[in-house]
C-alpha cells in the first residue's frame, strides 16, 4: 500500500494514534471515526461560515427591503395626497370663476350659463349653489333635480357661508348623502364681498380613481379617511358606501395623533391581515392617504433571498462534503494500514512488517512498529521453554490434587463405607506412585489384619486372606513400622533377607522397593498403608508425601465412619423413646397399645427376637404384651395366666435380686426358662419396672443366639420400663380422676334439683298460708251459719208445740204442720251441707297448714276418702261441668300406717288431680263416642305394708314422658296450668320421706295406674330432714 | 447507504418548498345570466359588450371561466316570473337585469341579482332596505329616476324656450314609470309648462299616442325608457322626426341610433359598476352586503346629425353644454 500524506499536521496525527488504539478490528475507511470526524469538522466550518453570512445577509436585506418598501408607500401616499389637493384646489379655482360677478340683475342668465358649464366641466360637483352677499340663495344648479333661481333661502348663519366670507374658503366635512354617498362641501368667496358665495356640494367618489390608480405590488392599495378616521376613498368602494369607519386602525391612530408617518410600519387592516402601510396628509383637508401593502409580499423577495441562501447553503454542504472526504481519506488510509499491521503484530504474527511509504511522521511510525515486533519475537522463543517446565510441573501437581479430591470425593460420598474409601485410597496410591500393588492394614492391640488389598498377586492376596488378625514378624518391615509409627521405605535389592525367609511380600508379591505409612491417630496407630513396586526403584519424596496424605484421609474416613454409627444407633434408639413416649400420650388410660410399642420397641433395638411385659400385683406375675413369640410358647403363657415364677427362673431371680437379670445362654441355666424351652431362647435379659421401690411388673426380650445383650440397649430397655411404669400410673390417676368427675358432676345435679325444689316449695308455702287463712275466715260465718241453723230446728219445733196450744181448724191444722214439717226438713238441710261445708274447711286447713306436721298413725282409708272428695270438689270448683264417675275400692284390712298425713294427702292430690286431668282431656279430645271418664281409688293391705292404687282411664303416659315424669318441673300440662313439681315431690314424699315405693303402670289412650307402696312404719324409716 | 438518503430528503425538502407555494386552486365556471324586460343584453347589445368587456378585465372571460344566459321578456312583463324562475333553475350565479319589473321579479325570486339601470329609487320602491345594505339578494346601480325627470323637463325647457306642452310617453303598468310621470307633472306645472300624458300598455297603444300628437301637436316628447317604449322607440324617432317634434330620451343609446338629446346616468358607467358587482358576487359576496351605488356621471347628449336632419334648431349655448354631442 503506498499513500502520501504529506500536509498531515501535529493535531491529526494526535488522532492517528488515538484511532489506531481505539480500532483494533478492521473498518471501512468511511465508517472509521476518524473519517468521520474529519468530514464533519470540514462541513461544519463551511456550513458555520455560510449560515453566518446569510443570516447577516437577510437581516439586512430585510431592514433594507422594509425601508425601501415604506419609503415607496411613503411617496405614493404624498403623490397621491397632492393629487387628491389638486383635485380640490381645481375645484376651488373652477369655482373661482362663479364669484367674478358682482350681483346685479343682468347678470342672472350668464351665472346660469357658467354654473351650467361648470358642472359639465367639473363632474364632482353634484350641485352649486349661488349665495348673493347678503346670505341669500340666488341661483341653485344641479344634475339631478331643477334648476331653482332666487330662491333666497337664508344661509347668513350657516357657516358655509359665515366661513367662506371670513377666510374666503371653506372646506366642509364629510358627509354622506343617503348615508352612502360621500360628499362634502366646498364654498369659495369672490374676491369681492358684493360677488358672494358659490356653495358646491363635491362627490367624493370621484377621488376613486386616484385612490384606484394607485397600485403596489400586487395586492398593495390606497385609501383615503377623513379627519375622523371615515373612509372617504378605497379600492373597494363598497367600504366606502357603507359608511366604514377606519378609525380603530392603529395606523390611523396613530395618523390622527400627528406622528410623521414613520411611527407605524407594521399594522392590521380591516380584515385582520398584516400589512406594511405608510401615510400622508392632504393638508388643507386634513384627511390622510394610507398606501398599504400585504406584509407577505412585501417580504417576499426577502424569502427568496432566503430561499437562495438555502440553495447556495446545500450545494456548499455538498462540495464541502465531497472535499472532506477526499480530504479524509487521503489521511485515513495509511493510518488504516498501519493499524492493520498493529493488530497482526498484537495478534501474535510477528513476522509481519508494516508497509508504508508516505515519507512522514506515520512511516517513521511503522518502522518503530516493525523494530518492536522483531524484538518482541526474539524475547518470546525464551518464555515458551520456560512455560513448557512449569507445564510438566503443574501436570503432576494436577495429578496428585485430582486423586487426592478423587479420594475425597469417595469419602464424602459414601458416609459410613470404608470398603470403598480404602480401594480408593489404594487405587490412587499405587497410580500417583506407580506401584504395581498396595495392601492396607487396620491395628488393634499389636495385632493388624489386611482390610483391602490392590493389585496384589494372587498368592500374596490369598495369604493376606488367610492370616487374618495376627501380630506382625518380628523385624519385619510393617512391625517397623508399627513400632515407630513413622513411614518406613526399603529398598530391597534382591536377596536380602528378614529373618530366615523373606517377608511374604518379598517371598509371595515380588516386591522389591516399598513404602509403609502409618495411619496415626491421636497419636495412636489405627492401621498402616504400604504400596509395592516390583522393581528397585525408590519411591519420590513426593510419592510418599502423597501415601502420607492418603493415610491421613484414611483415618479420618474411618472416624468418620464409627462416629456415623454411633450417630444412627442413637438415633434410632431417641426415636425409639419418642415413639413409646408419643402412645404414652396419645393413649391415655389404655395401657395395651403402650406395652405393645415399648415391647416392640425394644426388641427391634435390642435385636431381641422376642419379648414379654408384665405385670406384678405383689403376689403374681399377670402377662400384659407379647410381641413375637412363638406360637407354642405364646400358648403356654396364655393357659398358665397368672403364675409366681419357679425358683431359678429369671422372674425368680429377678424378685430375689431386684435387679436386672442378664443371661449370656438360658441353655447353659441350671433351670430350662419355658422360653428356652418351647421358645428356643437363649440370651435373654428381664428388666424390672419399679413404682416408688415397689415391683410393679418386668419386662423380658429374649434372643435365640447367644449373644449378650449391650451396656447400651440394658440401659434403653430400662428407660422403656421406667416409662411403663408411668404409663401405669397416668391411667391409674386417670381413672381417678374419672371416677371423681362422675361423682362430682352427680352431686352438683342433685344440688341444682335441690335448689330448684326449694324455690317451688316457697312458692306453695306461701300460697298454703294463704289458703289457711282464708279458710278459717269462713270457718267462723259458717260456725253461725251451722249453729243458728241447729237452734232453728229446736225453735220450729217449739213453734209447733205453741201453735199446737191455739185452736184451729183441722185443714188448716194439716197446713201448718205440713209448712213447719218442710221447714225443718229444709234446716237439717242447712245443716248436713254446712257440716260438710265446715269438712271441707277442715281439711283445707289441714293441707295448707305449713310444714310436714306430726306423723301419727293415720287410717289409710279414711285418708284416700278424704283426698278424693277434697281433689273431686277442687276440680268441680275449678271447672264448670266437671263430672267423673269415681270408683272405690278401699280394703278393710288397710288399717293404719304411721305417716305424714298431709304430705300423704298433697300426694294422693296430686295424683288423683292428674288423673282427673288426664281422663277429661281423653274425653275433650274424645272422638264423641260415650266415653265415661272414671277413676278408681283402692287400698290393700300387704302386712307390713299398705298399696294405695290410683287408676285413671285418660289419655294414658308415652313411654318418652313416661322416663322423665318424676324429674322436678317436667309437665305435659300447658304453660300455666302445672308447676311439673307435683310428681317430683310426689316422689320425694313416698321414697325419701316414707321409705315407700311409687311406681306407675300405662297405656297410652287407655289408662295411667301408679302404685304407692307404703310401708306401715315408714315415716319413721323415712328421712325425715328431706323436706321441710 | 444511509447518508445518501438524508442528503436527497434534505434536497427534496429545500426544492418542494417554492412548489408548494404556486399550488393551482380548480378553477370553476361562473354563470352569467342577463335579464331584459325589451331587447335582450347579449355580447352583440352594447350594454351586454360592456359589461363582458369589464367581467374580462376582473378574470371573468365568455367561454372559458364563464358562461352567459340571456333571456328578455321582449316587452312581455307577465312573462319575467317565468324567466327568472328558468334562471334559478339553472343555477346562475348572477344575473344583470334592467327596468323595476324585472328587478321585482328577481327579489321574489330570490336570485343574485345585480340591476345595472332602470329600476328607479330602490328605496321608495321597496325594492331594498337601504343603499349602504340592501339586504336580500338584489343590488346594483341606484337610478335617481324621479328627480331626474323634472329636471329632464329643465333640459328640454333649455333646448326649447317657448316651450308649452311636452308629451310624455310612459308605460302605465310600471309603478316606477307611473311614479315618474306623477313628479314630472308636477314639475312642469311649476315651469308653466303642460304635460300630455300619453301612457301606453302594449305595442298596439302607439298607434293611439300617435294619432294624440297628431290631434294635439306637442312642443317636445320626453320618452320614459321602459321595455314597451323602448321596443317601440324607432317608431318615436320616425315620428319626431317627421314632425320636427325635439324629443329627450333618458339613456345615450337612443341618441347614437337616431334619438335627438339625451340626459341620464352614464350606461357605460352603470354597465361597468355593474360588471364589477358581478365579480365581487362571483368572488363570494352575498348581494345583500354590497351597497347599491348611485351614478355620478350624467351626461347630456346631443345629436346634431338628427338636428339637421329633422330640421330642429337647437339654441347655441344649450349645445355649448352639452357632454357629447354627435356630428
Amino acid at each position: 500500500m503506498k499513500a502520501d500524506v504529506g500536509h498531515s499536521g501535529g493535531s491529526s496525527g494526535s488522532a492517528d494514534r488515538g484511532s489506531s488504539r481505539d480500532s483494533a478490528s478492521g473498518k471501512s475507511i468511511l465508517g472509521s471515526r476518524l473519517f468521520i470526524k474529519y468530514v464533519a469538522l470540514f462541513v461544519s466550518v463551511v456550513v458555520l461560515a455560510l449560515v453566518a453570512n446569510g443570516a447577516f445577509e437577510v437581516w439586512f436585506s430585510f431592514q433594507e427591503q422594509k425601508a425601501a418598501l415604506t419609503n415607496l408607500q411613503h411617496q405614493q401616499a404624498e403623490a397621491a395626497a397632492d393629487k387628491i389637493e389638486e383635485f380640490v384646489t381645481q375645484i376651488q379655482s373652477q369655482l373661482g370663476w362663479t364669484t367674478q360677478l358682482p350681483w346685479t340683475n343682468g347678470t342672472l342668465d350668464q351665472r346660469r350659463f357658467d354654473a351650467l358649464r361648470l358642472l359639465r366641466q367639473v363632474p364632482a360637483i353634484t350641485e352649486l349653489a349661488q349665495i348673493d352677499a347678503s346670505g341669500h340663495e340666488q341661483l341653485k344648479v344641479s344634475r339631478l333635480t331643477m334648476d331653482v333661481v332666487g330662491s333666497g333661502i337664508d344661509y347668513s348663519d350657516k357657516p358655509e357661508f359665515k366661513e367662506a366670507m371670513k377666510n374666503k374658503v371653506y372646506y366642509g366635512p364629510v358627509y354622506f348623502r343617503r348615508e352612502s354617498e360621500p360628499y362634502m362641501t366646498i364654498a369659495l368667496a369672490g374676491a369681492r364681498v358684493e360677488n358672494g358665495v358659490s356653495i358646491a356640494q363635491v362627490n367624493l367618489k370621484l377621488i376613486w380613481d386616484v385612490v384606484s390608480g394607485i397600485k403596489v405590488g400586487e395586492n398593495g392599495h390606497a385609501y383615503v379617511v377623513d379627519g375622523d378616521g371615515r373612509l372617504i376613498a378605497h379600492p373597494d368602494i363598497s367600504l366606502v358606501l357603507r359608511n366604514t369607519d377606519m378609525s380603530k386602525l392603529a395606523q390611523v391612530q396613530a395618523a390622527r395623533a400627528g406622528g410623521s408617518g414613520e411611527d407605524v410600519q407594521e399594522a392590521e387592516d380591516l380584515a385582520g391581515h398584516k400589512v406594511l402601510t405608510a401615510h400622508a396628509q392632504v393638508h388643507p383637508l386634513g384627511w390622510f392617504v394610507f398606501v398599504e401593502t400585504p406584509i407577505e409580499e412585501a417580504y417576499a423577495p426577502l424569502y427568496r433571498s432566503v430561499q437562495r441562501s438555502g440553495y447556495v447553503l446545500f450545494g456548499a454542504l455538498l462540495l464541502a462534503f465531497i472535499a472532506g472526504a477526499f480530504l479524509a481519506r487521503r489521511m485515513v488510509v495509511p493510518i488504516q494500514a498501519l493499524r492493520a499491521g498493529a493488530a497482526r503484530i498484537g495478534a501474535g504474527d510477528l513476522g509481519q512488517r508494516i508497509d508504508i511509504e508516505t515519507g512522514d511522521e506515520v512511516e517513521a511510525l511503522a518502522n518503530q512498529f516493525n523494530e518492536m515486533a522483531g524484538r518482541l519475537q526474539e524475547s518470546y522463543a525464551d518464555l515458551e521453554k520456560k512455560v513448557e517446565d512449569r507445564t510438566a510441573d503443574l501436570t503432576e501437581a494436577l495429578a496428585q490434587q485430582t486423586a487426592t479430591s478423587e479420594v475425597l470425593r469417595v469419602i464424602s460420598s459414601s458416609p459410613g463405607e470404608l470398603e470403598p474409601v480404602f480401594h480408593a485410597i489404594l487405587a490412587n496410591a499405587t497410580r500417583i506412585c506407580e506401584a504395581k500393588f498396595g495392601v492396607m492394614h487396620l491395628h488393634k492391640d499389636g495385632q493388624i489384619k489386611c482390610v483391602a488389598e490392590l493389585g496384589a498377586p494372587a498368592v500374596f492376596a490369598e495369604f493376606l486372606r488367610h492370616v487374618g488378625w495376627h501380630r506382625p514378624q518380628a523385624g519385619s518391615f510393617l512391625e517397623r513400622v508399627l513400632q515407630t509409627k513413622r513411614t518406613e521405605g526399603v529398598v530391597h535389592d534382591g536377596d536380602e533377607k528378614i529373618g530366615e525367609l523373606p517377608a511374604p511380600p518379598i517371598r509371595l508379591g515380588g516386591a522389591r522397593t516399598l513404602v509403609g505409612v502409618p495411619m496415626v491417630k491421636e497419636g495412636e496407630l489405627v492401621g498402616a498403608i504400604v504400596i509395592y513396586r516390583q522393581e528397585v526403584r525408590p519411591f519420590t519424596e513426593k510419592q510418599i508425601a502423597l501415601v502420607e496424605n492418603f493415610a491421613a484421609q484414611a483415618v479420618i474416613a474411618i472416624e468418620n465412619a464409627r462416629l456415623l454409627s454411633e450417630l444412627r444407633e442413637s438415633l434410632a434408639q431417641q426415636t425409639a423413646t419418642s415413639d413409646v413416649l408419643r402412645v404414652i400420650s396419645s393413649s391415655p388410660g389404655d395401657l395395651k397399645p403402650v406395652f405393645e410399642s415399648i415391647l416392640d420397641n425394644a426388641t427391634r433395638i435390642c435385636q431381641a427376637e422376642f419379648g414379654t411385659i408384665y405385670r406384678y400385683d405383689s403376689t403374681l406375675f399377670h402377662m400384659e404384651a407379647s410381641h413375637g413369640e412363638p406360637t407354642e410358647l405364646l400358648e403356654f403363657r396364655k393357659q398358665r395366666g397368672a403364675f409366681r415364677p419357679p425358683s431359678g427362673q429369671p422372674l425368680d431371680r429377678m424378685l430375689r435380686t431386684n435387679g436386672v437379670v442378664h443371661s449370656m445362654d438360658d441353655a447353659a441355666e441350671p433351670v430350662i426358662s419355658p422360653a428356652a424351652q418351647l421358645g428356643g431362647a437363649r440370651s435373654h435379659l428381664a428388666v424390672p419396672m419399679f413404682k416408688e421401690g415397689a415391683l410393679v411388673g418386668a419386662i423380658t426380650i429374649y434372643r435365640t443366639e447367644v449373644r449378650p445383650f449391650a451396656d447400651k440397649q440394658i440401659e434403653l430397655v430400662k428407660s422403656f420400663a421406667a416409662q411403663a411404669v408411668i404409663a401405669i400410673e397416668n391411667t391409674r390417676l386417670l381413672t381417678e380422676l374419672r371416677q371423681r368427675t362422675e361423682d362430682l358432676t352427680q352431686s352438683l345435679n342433685e344440688l341444682r334439683t335441690a335448689q330448684d325444689r326449694l324455690v317451688q316449695t316457697e312458692k306453695l308455702a306461701s300460697l298454703g298460708q294463704l289458703t289457711a287463712g282464708i279458710a278459717h275466715e269462713i270457718k267462723n260465718p259458717l260456725n253461725f251459719v251451722n249453729n243458728f241453723s241447729s237452734v232453728s230446728v229446736e225453735l220450729i219445733d217449739e213453734l209447733q208445740q205453741e201453735l199446737a196450744k191455739v185452736k184451729v181448724d183441722a185443714a188448716a191444722r194439716a197446713e201448718i204442720d205440713e209448712l213447719a214439717e218442710t221447714l225443718k226438713g229444709n234446716l237439717d238441710k242447712i245443716v248436713q251441707h254446712g257440716k260438710r261445708a265446715d269438712s271441707i274447711v277442715k281439711n283445707m286447713l289441714l293441707h295448707s297448714r305449713s310444714g310436714s306436721g306430726e306423723h301419727r298413725p293415720v287410717d289409710v282409708n279414711a285418708l284416700v276418702e278424704e283426698s278424693l272428695n277434697l281433689a273431686y270438689h277442687g276440680a268441680r270448683a275449678e271447672k264448670q261441668g266437671f263430672n267423673i264417675t269415681l270408683d272405690r275400692a278401699f280394703d278393710p284390712a288397710a288399717g293404719e300406717a304411721d305417716l305424714y298425713p298431709q304430705e300423704v294427702t298433697r300426694v294422693l292430690l296430686n295424683l288423683i288431680s292428674n288423673g282427673f286431668y288426664a281422663a277429661h282431656k281423653r274425653k275433650t279430645l274424645g272422638d264423641g263416642s260415650d266415653f265415661e271418664p272414671k277413676l278408681s281409688a283402692a287400698t290393700k293391705d300387704l302386712g307390713d305394708r299398705v298399696e294405695i292404687t290410683i287408676r285413671d282411664n285418660g289419655t294414658g303416659i308415652p313411654l318418652e314422658v313416661k322416663e322423665k315424669m318424676f324429674n322436678p318441673f317436667f309437665t305435659t300440662k300447658p304453660a300455666g296450668e302445672g308447676t311439673g313439681l307435683g310428681l317430683s315431690i310426689s316422689h320425694d314424699i313416698i321414697v325419701k320421706q316414707h321409705a315407700g315405693t311409687i311406681g306407675v303402670d300405662t297405656e297410652p289412650g287407655k289408662f295411667t295406674e301408679f302404685r304407692i307402696v307404703l310401708p306401715r312404719n315408714g315415716a319413721a324409716l323415712g328421712n325425715t330432714g328431706g323436706r321441710a | 447507504m444511509r447518508r445518501r438518503q438524508v442528503l436527497q430528503l434534505l434536497a427534496g425538502t429545500i426544492l418542494a418548498a417554492p412548489g408548494a407555494a404556486t399550488a393551482q386552486t380548480a378553477s370553476k365556471v361562473f354563470r352569467l345570466g342577463t335579464l331584459s324586460p325589451g331587447a335582450p343584453i347579449d355580447e352583440k347589445s352594447p350594454t351586454g359588450s360592456i359589461l363582458l368587456k369589464e367581467l374580462e378585465q376582473r378574470g371573468y372571460t365568455l367561454g372559458k371561466n364563464m358562461t352567459l344566459e340571456v333571456r328578455a321578456a321582449a316587452g312581455q312583463v307577465n312573462k319575467l316570473a317565468s324567466l327568472v324562475q328558468g334562471m334559478k333553475a339553472d343555477q346562475i350565479d348572477a344575473v344583470v337585469i334592467t327596468g323595476f319589473p324585472t328587478a321585482l321579479a328577481c327579489k321574489v325570486a330570490k336570485v343574485p341579482t345585480v340591476v345595472a339601470l332602470g329600476a328607479g329609487d330602490p328605496v321608495a320602491t321597496h325594492l331594498i332596505d337601504s343603499l349602504p345594505r340592501p339586504g336580500g339578494t338584489i343590488t346594483g346601480i341606484s337610478d335617481n329616476a324621479v328627480t331626474l325627470s323634472t329636471k329632464r323637463l329643465d333640459i328640454i325647457k333649455q333646448a326649447v324656450p317657448k316651450l308649452q306642452r311636452v308629451a310624455m310617453l310612459w308605460n302605465r303598468d310600471d309603478l316606477g314609470m307611473s311614479m315618474r310621470y306623477e313628479s314630472s307633472a308636477a314639475a312642469a306645472r311649476s315651469l308653466g309648462v303642460s304635460v300630455q300624458p300619453l301612457g301606453v300598455r302594449e305595442p298596439d297603444d302607439f298607434n293611439g299616442v300617435f294619432e294624440a300628437m297628431d290631434r294635439q301637436p306637442p312642443d317636445a316628447i320626453l320618452m320614459v325608457a321602459d321595455s314597451l317604449t323602448v321596443l317601440n322607440r324607432k317608431r318615436v324617432y320616425d315620428y319626431a322626426g317627421v314632425h320636427h317634434i325635439p324629443a329627450l330620451y333618458e339613456y345615450d343609446f337612443f341618441v347614437r341610433e337616431g334619438g335627438l338629446m339625451s340626459y341620464g346616468p352614464d350606461v357605460k358607467e352603470s354597465f361597468q359598476r355593474a360588471a364589477d358587482l358581478v365579480a365581487r358576487i362571483f368572488g363570494g359576496a352575498r348581494p345583500g352586503d354590497l351597497p347599491f351605488e348611485e351614478p355620478t356621471r350624467y351626461p347630456l347628449v346631443i345629436n346634431l346629425k338628427t338636428a339637421k336632419a329633422t330640421g330642429i334648431e337647437l339654441p347655441a349655448n344649450f349645445v355649448a353644454l352639452a357632454d357629447e354631442v354627435i356630428e
